[in-house]
């Protein structure tokens, strides 16, 4: 049986292996196999039907062009590929020539020597080969040193004897193939457990990220509480991705800085650390929470800014890292950054560090980590959004309780009195007054009338307001005076530790029976009096320091008598600071105006009309602060 | 622009600008500093900043008028005029008193001070913990100035007789996370 | 006036600590240092400032702790300030002093470094 069998055998045993291969996946680079069992085969139908030794070298040409092309799809093509393939080219033309035109030069010795040539330069590029400059470098150096030595050895004895003798050619020829078996079934085996990662990747990678759903839902039922959360997002990303420390930094509400929000294990500063935080692990991590990184800064900060999630396998390789290559308590051997990036806006970054030497992360546990971190921003953000509306309800419930609390501490209906109208109107400036007034009769004759500003706002000035009440319904009094009844109030409140607001207060009683009036007043504002028989609006007022401010303030008191027709007005700064939309305030004067266009009508027809003047001067411009007016005519 | 800031002395500041702004005048009690400031803050938004922090701030422009400036004679009154927003304050402080003639000297010291603070050679600082002029008394050390500066990032500005000063400061606006570019 | 403010004092061996309660303002900061004083003349050696329970404080609050702090190191005594915090913390660095002042962050943290020098 001839030998020549075998050669034509071997290749069509390639032939049936690529379709193998081609149906259990289509790897890259299949179609570079396929060509080169075509180059065989017609190599050896063209031997069989021309019988010349030159077929052989050429085709071994092609062969080592493929290998080349194969290699450069994982390393992408050089400058010097084009010399190279050039040079084989024309060899190859100059080689199909040499069939037709006999005087060319161009023996199979000389085609060898170039065969050589390119198995060196072959060598050459796979010896340069690793993992850190070549994506799926395995495949190729697993089996680099059979190419190169299978193929170095085939091209020198190629070179040594010829291609013609019959046992090289139908021995040497079909063992040369056993190359190209050995590395193709090499890659299918490559293949296919690359494949079986990428499935054991995605469910290990589902699993992680269900449990840590799972985690978040339930840390999120039991209590919104941001910090918690952060906690279990980078315990749960330690854990999974199998790292020694984690690390959640998020931007700061104000300033363009990142907080240290949570951390996992041992995450040191990603920069130099002063001497007194070196000390122990403890001081170390209060070093690193308690110093805010500005954004732009350390390889978080860069993350931050940037955007762009990394990877740092080998922190010796990264002169970020510069900070953390001694062997102490900052050494860090590799680490990962992802940004916290919801709709273009980054909230922080999570980031997670291997710390034992020569311990590195995979590019398998990235991509983890971009899943946790795509899942914990979108989680991270909605929190916001939910704290915020409950931090507005909650300062709406202060607001709430503030203003129900002041509902019940004013009068409900104004008392009737004999010798005179009244009427008031009050409006808070936001939900809640600062401002208190109060009408109470002493006895038949005598009634007190106030109006009293506090300054503050909210549940604090709710109180302070509750204990001016209380003070004052215990202490008025008809043989009290005015003047008295503040000094006691004043000495009630004054020198709390916790009462650190003051108030005005302006104090009428007023007599019915002798038609005189009282006036004391706590810094408030004069006692207006209009004067029915002279048409004028007159100012009362009496020394004394706001409520709060000296324990032992004195308060001095006016008495005047009144007469049918006069008015009094008790009022609080909105009413006269009312603002125009041109910031103009309202004012004594044109309050004089109206009191002396509608001083004809009783205390409920003169409030209608001056808060109707008040809202034609504001015409809808914010109010900035609360309005009180309290009104007493006499009839 | 150097890091260290100083006091302005700028009549045409737009700072005094007081168009739209509220009018207020005090007696120059020093027992009603802290309840002057409470009324002035009464139209200060509770979305602001540090909110105490502002109320600090205001109040130690109103004591340095109504001590350093009316040197605590009630007849002499403190005017104060005053804006605020959720995103600035601005205010306009004025006295009855003689001008802050020291400001020089004071802007010299703070000079030092800060590079004292910058080099971080505490020792050295401690030469420029407090600003002594001749009026000054024990509880003076002009610390309210030396955060004024730095507080007020809009400006502290004295006008031309020295006994106005008119402030301003922007509040960082609350947000979470940062737009990418 | 208002806006009270105590002082309370806690012994720990030869350290006390000097409790601030309530606003160290332009009306109570003086208090300070009258306390201080007289512990000095009692020849007291180490000392404590908690400012843990102060919500405010003005430049006579700050006038006051340097004013200790000068007393405290002319007599060859030891100081430490605890619980600077919020608004506190604000205004000390605003005043640049966050570094000048013996600030500790912590109470215990402090009582060990003065029976440490002791």
């Amino acid at each position: 049986m001839n030998l020549l069998w075998a050669k034509l055998f071997t290749t069509l045993l390639l032939v049936a292996l690529l379709v193998a291969v081609a149906r259990s996946g289509r790897p890259r680079g299949l179609a570079i196999w396929a060509v080169l069992a075509g180059v065989l085969l017609a190599r050896d139908l063209g031997y069989l039907a021309f019988g010349r030794e030159l077929i052989v070298p050429l085709a071994e040409l092609v062969v080592l062009a493929l290998y080349l092309l194969w290699v450069r799809l994982f390393t992408g093509l050089q400058a010097a590929d084009v010399v190279y393939l050039a040079v084989n080219f024309l060899a190859l033309i100059a080689g199909a020539a040499s069939f037709f035109l006999p005087w060319l030069p161009l023996t199979p010795a000389a085609l060898s020597l170039l065969l050589l040539a390119d198995v060196v330069y072959l060598a050459i590029l796979l010896g340069l080969v690793s993992p850190y400059n070549t994506e799926g470098a395995e495949i190729l150096m697993e089996t680099r040193f059979v190419i190169i030595a299978g193929l170095f050895l085939v091209q020198v004895i190629g070179l040594l004897y010829g291609y013609a003798a019959p046992l090289i050619h139908n021995l040497l020829l079909p063992a040369a193939a056993l190359i190209h078996f050995y590395v193709l079934l090499a890659y299918n085996r490559h293949l296919h457990a690359e494949s079986r990662q990428a499935v054991q990747f995605y469910s290990t990678n589902l699993d992680s990220t269900f449990e840590f759903m799972e985690n978040l839902g339930n840390a999120i039922t039991a209590k919104i509480d941001l910090p918690r959360v952060l906690e279990i997002i980078i315990a749960s990303a330690v854990h999974n991705i199998g790292a020694d420390a984690g690390a959640i930094l998020m931007v700061d509400e104000y300033e363009d800085v990142l907080r240290v929000r949570a951390t996992r294990g041992i995450y040191p500063p990603l920069a130099p650390v002063p001497a007194l935080a070196r000390v122990n692990t403890a001081a170390l991590k209060r070093y690193f929470q308690e110093t805010p990184i500005p954004i732009g800064e350390t390889i978080l900060g860069e993350a931050v800014k940037s955007g762009q999630a990394l990877l740092v396998r080998d922190a010796r390789e990264d002169p970020r890292l510069g900070a953390n290559r001694e062997d102490d308590i900052l050494f860090v051997s590799s680490l990962i950054a992802v940004p916290l990036v919801v709709s273009k806006r980054v909230l922080g970054v999570i980031s997670t560090l291997k710390r034992a030497e020569n311990r590195h992360f995979q590019d398998t546990d990235f991509q983890h980590l971009k899943t946790f971190a795509e899942y914990a921003s979108i989680t991270i953000d909605n929190l916001y959004t939910y704290l915020e509306v409950l931090e507005k309800r909650q300062m709406e419930r202060e607001v709430d309780i503030a203003a129900e609390i002041q509902q019940k501490l004013l009068p409900g209906e104004l008392p009737k009195l004999v010798g005179g109208s009244l009427a008031v109107h009050s409006r808070p400036a936001r939900g809640v007054s600062g401002d208190y007034y109060d009408v109470l009769p002493l006895d038949q004759d005598k009634v007190a009338l106030l109006v009293c500003d506090v300054a503050g706002k909210g549940i604090p000035a709710a109180m302070v307001m509750i204990m001016i009440r209380s003070i004052t319904h215990l202490l008025v009094s008809p043989r009290l005076e005015a003047a008295a009844t503040l000094t006691g109030i004043n000495r009630g409140i004054t020198g709390r530790i916790d009462v650190d607001h003051f108030a005005t207060l302006g104090l009428v009683i007023y007599d019915q029976a002798r038609r005189q009036a009282v006036y004391a007043n706590a810094a408030h504002l004069p006692l207006l009096v209009w004067r029915a028989s002279a048409s004028k609006l007159l100012r009362v007022d009496a020394e004394g320091l706001p409520i709060g401010v000296e324990r032992e303030g004195k308060y001095g008191q006016r008495r005047f008598d009144l007469e049918r027709g006069d008015i009094l007005i008790l009022c609080t700064d909105g009413i006269l600071e009312a603002m125009s939309p041109r910031n103009e305030q309202y004012g004594l004067k044109r309050l004089a105006d109206v009191v002396q266009a509608a001083c004809g009508l009783p205390a409920n027809g003169l409030v209608q009309a001056i808060r109707a003047d008040i809202e034609r001067h504001a015409a809808g411009a914010r109010q900035h602060d609360d309005q009180t007016l309290l009104v007493l005519r006499i009839e | 622009m150097s890091d260290i800031k100083s006091i302005q002395l700028n009549e045409d500041s737009p700072l005094f600008q007081k168009k739209g702004m509220f009018h207020k005048k005090f007696a120059s009690d020093f027992r009603q500093i802290r309840y002057y400031t409470l009324m002035v803050m009464q139209k200060a938004p509770p979305e602001i900043k540090e909110i105490n922090l502002l109320e600090q701030q205001i109040s130690e422009l109103i004591k340095n008028a109504v001590k350093h400036g009316n040197k605590k004679d009630p007849r002499k009154i403190v005017e104060v005029w005053f804006h605020f927003d959720p995103s600035s304050a601005h205010l306009i402080v004025q006295d009855e008193g003689r001008g802050f003639k020291a400001l020089e000297a004071w802007n010299e010291f703070n000079r030092r001070r800060t590079e004292c603070f910058l080099r971080q050679d505490f020792e050295a600082m401690a030469e420029f913990v407090s600003f002594h002029t001749p009026d000054s008394d024990e509880h003076d050390s002009g610390n309210a100035l030396f955060a004024a500066v730095e507080y007020w990032d809009r400006g502290v500005v004295f006008n031309r007789a020295r006994n106005a000063v008119a402030v301003a400061k922007s509040f960082p606006q609350r947000r979470h996370g940062i737009e990418l570019a | 006036m208002s806006g009270n403010m105590e002082i309370k004092l806690r012994r720990a061996d030869t350290i006390y600590v000097i409790d601030v309660i309530g606003e160290m303002d332009l009306y109570n900061a003086f208090k300070l240092k009258d306390v201080v004083r007289k512990m000095i003349e009692k020849k007291i050696r180490h000392y404590v400032i908690n400012l843990d329970q102060v919500p405010y404080i003005d430049s006579s609050g700050i006038g006051a702790l340097l004013q200790v702090f000068a007393d405290i190191k002319k007599n060859g005594l030891s100081l430490r300030i605890t619980g600077v915090k919020g608004s506190v913390r604000k205004v000390i660095e605003l005043t640049k002093l966050a570094q000048y002042f013996p600030i500790v962050a912590e109470l215990d943290l402090a009582i060990q470094q003065l029976k440490a020098s002791d």
